[in-house]
């Protein structure tokens, strides 16, 4: 489940450069989990930076789209990102450990997230990531990969087959 | 719930992907469904779009395609199966814009497909922002005006190998930025006719290989152009460059040993240069014979130009053997 500290009020806080950052909001998931997080890490999401300064009541801002568990990985990459001194090669570097731990369908949810708040850099690098089991890999691979059900008939899947033969050529093999 | 399945101890990028219960990647929206497709090279997302329906309706949405003839799988009848992959995608592309479209179809001894005109047509039908052709072709002219007519253009590149270019009567490139020419032949046209003037967005010009044999006088005026490189002299043979003063607006130029050279034959040239600064350049990189004449000419120009702040001076002698300085000031 999602990473996250109590604090002694047993609000959720999520861990790092809490204490420097004074102003702070919270963020409110679907399933009604508060985080706090600095305006400055919020910033980087356009959307919340949008709604920052529509002034939403009591510095709580409703994300009904984004479950609890999500919007915690979520907020744990704007923490780096808005972090001072992390030099790009160590964002990298995090963006690069924080994803490749996901399964697909958690790496979908960030990317839904990415969209919904519009984190650009996180939106891009999801969809990297999940390209990456796809190149130069055979379509037996990516079907059985990403669960993806042919709904093609058999007799459209022989003609494609036979028509795109190049289709099947020139992949790593499916042991890999 | 195990999430990863390590392949080995080595480092995380090597983790594979791991997808339990249903398929969730396709519940995505169709956006997000096109936007991670053009993550893929265009033969990869080919490959994604034959696994179900949704991918192959996203494929027909796909903004990016490059076709790169090298990056083909190698198999019996290669040169069939690509030109037969372009015509099928163009066949099925939705009426969705086409930001990049390439044809690279390089080099020619080693690539049997000729880029086909009706390709070209389909990207400038679908509002192609950038448009790379490279390989062979055949009936030009067509090709030519139809795109040199094409508004939305912002990067265009055009490595044809022997294309017999006939400079368009009319040019339609508001947004032009980027221009990059190879191997064309350029026949006779009319020779005070200034080629670049109607390109009012270009900062960028290149020119490589290019044949100007039969040029007396090439003019370029571009009032916003930042950056020009013209390279193989040779081929300028008898032809004077003329640069227009707005030329001097770009901060950075690259030329051969031409530009020095031709300055140097100017009759009078500091009195033709008396009332001209260039304020905007900082860099610039020239090749000159050290001959006395040369030098003078290059600390004449040089003196003219009170902001520059890199300068690269290529000695160029005999037998392309090169001698290179590069002095700050």
């Amino acid at each position: 489940m999602a990473p996250k500290n109590k604090n002694p009020n047993g609000e959720n806080v999520v861990p790092e450069v809490q204490q420097k950052k004074t102003q702070a909001l919270i963020l409110k998931s679907s399933d009604g989990e508060e985080f706090s997080i600095s305006k400055s890490a919020a910033g980087l999401s356009v959307a919340i930076k949008n709604m920052m300064e529509d002034d939403c009541a009591g510095g709580v801002i409703p994300l009904p789209l984004v479950d609890g568990g999500t919007l915690a990985r979520v907020i744990t990459y704007l923490n780096k990102h808005a972090e001072d001194g992390a030099s790009d090669e160590d964002k990298r570097k995090f963006d690069e450990e924080f994803l490749s731990g996901m399964e697909v369908d958690v790496l979908c949810d960030v990317a839904l997230a990415g969209n919904y708040l519009d984190i650009r850099g996180l939106f891009h690098d999801v969809c990297q990531r999940i390209v990456n089991g796809m190149k130069n890999k055979s379509v037996e691979w990516v079907r059985k990969t990403f669960r993806i059900e042919s709904d093609f008939t058999a007799e459209e899947e022989e003609q494609i087959k036979k028509e795109y033969a190049w289709a099947w050529e020139g992949v790593d093999s499916d042991a890999d | 719930m195990v999430i990863i399945e390590d392949e080995s101890s080595s480092s995380n990028r090597h983790r594979r992907l791991v997808v339990r219960g249903t398929d969730r990647l396709s519940t995505l929206p169709q956006h997000m469904l096109t936007e991670i497709l053009s993550h893929l090279s265009t033969i990869d997302a080919a490959r994604v779009s034959f696994s179900s329906k949704i991918w192959m309706t996203t494929w027909r949405l796909l903004p990016n395609l490059v076709f790169d003839y090298s990056q083909f799988p190698a198999m019996v009848n290669k040169a069939h199966s690509f030109l037969r992959f372009i015509d099928w995608t163009i066949a099925h592309h939705d009426e969705s814009d086409v930001k990049i479209f390439e044809l690279q179809l390089g080099p020619t001894t080693y690539c049997e497909v000729s880029i086909k005109y009706q390709w070209v047509e389909f990207a400038i039908q679908h509002n192609v922002q950038k448009l790379v052709l490279h390989g062979r072709v055949c009936g030009t002219q067509n090709l030519v005006d139809s795109i040199f007519s094409c508004r939305s253009l912002v990067k265009l590149e055009l490595f044809v190998d022997e294309l017999v270019f006939s400079w368009p009567e009319t040019i339609q490139l508001p947004n032009l930025k980027k221009l990059k020419l190879k191997f064309l032949l350029l026949p006779e046209i009319i020779t005070n006719q200034d080629l670049f003037s109607n390109f009012p967005a270009l900062e960028k010009l290149s020119m490589f290989f290019c044949n100007f044999a039969f040029f007396n006088v090439l003019s370029i005026s571009s009032s916003r152009l930042t950056e020009f490189m013209i390279g193989s002299p040779n081929e300028l043979s008898q032809t004077i460059v003329k640069l227009s003063r707005e030329l001097f607006g770009t901060s950075y130029i690259t030329t051969g040993r031409w530009l020095i050279q031709y300055l140097s034959m100017v009759p009078d040239l500091p009195r033709q240069l008396a009332f001209v600064t260039y304020n905007y350049l900082l860099m610039l990189n020239v090749n000159l014979w050290p001959v006395a004449r040369h030098v003078k000419t290059l600390m004449l120009l040089v003196s003219k130009c009170p902001n520059l702040s890199v300068l690269s001076i290529n000695f160029v002698r005999h037998k392309e053997e090169l001698l290179i300085g590069e002095f700050g000031i």
